[in-house]
């Protein structure tokens, strides 16, 4: 009787055993996937700030050359608005008027030689 | 004889007169050539004003095409900046992007392993523990038997 209740008793703890080492295997290895995949998750963070720093500094030059643009814009309005409003100053007389002509058309330009 | 020498002296008699008479057409009419060489030339003052005028202002104009063609250029480049940086932003955007779902599912993966397993269950920890007093009951039974 003796030997049989030890004989039971024996394999109630072998399996007990069993399955706590199956669970402890089994929690150890979830550990390390976890850890692993904090690592990974830790590394594309970093990457992402990275690229965050990146993406910032990009957004600041197009700002500064969006504000060179406008700048630049307003240069050709007012070139237009210049081309369309051109004031000439007549010539006192006939002689500055020739000698504007003279100096201004291929005739009163020297030839190179 | 002395005919044959008279008509070789008539013709070249006549033929030095033939010369003559082209030299002096020549001469004659030199002065008219050269006279419809000069143009017409003959402004009024006010024509002279407006041509003055209109050669100002066309070199006005020109200065300033000649400008707004240099700011049309530099316009252009930096459009082509712009349009560059567009692009690079684009390509960070969509690296960030790819990290990010990367990321979800890294996470997805850490919840599953995190996930409570089914000896998790409070139901297995409490049979277990039952089990355990109805088993250690026993033993010290047999064992005072």
């Amino acid at each position: 009787m003796k030997q049989t209740l030890n004989k039971f008793y024996a394999f109630i703890a072998g399996i007990v055993t069993v399955v706590v080492a199956f669970i402890l295997l089994k929690d150890k290895k979830t550990k390390n996937n976890v850890a692993k995949t904090d690592v990974k998750i830790a590394k594309n963070d970093q990457q992402i700030a990275d690229t965050d720093t990146k993406i910032d500094d990009v957004i600041k030059q197009k700002e500064e050359v969006v504000e060179d643009i406008k700048k630049q814009e307003e240069v050709v309005e007012d070139l237009k608005e210049a081309k369309d409003s051109i004031e000439v100053k007549p010539e006192a007389t006939v002689e500055d008027a020739k000698e504007n002509i003279l100096k201004k058309t291929n005739r009163g330009r020297k030839k190179k030689k | 004889m002395l005919k044959k020498i008279f008509l070789k002296r008539l013709t070249e008699v006549v033929k030095r007169k033939n010369k003559m008479k082209r030299l002096l057409v020549i001469l004659f009419m030199s002065p008219v050539f050269a006279y419809t060489q000069v143009p017409d030339t003959c402004f009024t003052q006010q024509e002279i004003y407006d041509i003055s005028n209109t050669l100002d202002s066309l070199w006005i104009a020109d200065s300033i095409n000649n400008n707004l063609i240099s700011a049309q250029q530099t316009l252009i480049d930096s459009k082509t900046q712009l349009n560059r940086l567009d692009s690079l932003h684009i390509q960070f955007q969509n690296k960030k992007i790819e990290l990010l779902e990367d990321n979800i599912k890294l996470y997805v993966e850490r919840e599953k392993y995190l996930k409570p397993k089914w000896y998790d269950s409070k139901i297995i920890y409490f049979s277990s523990g039952i089990l355990t007093a109805i088993l250690t009951s026993k033993l010290i039974v047999e064992v005072v038997k």
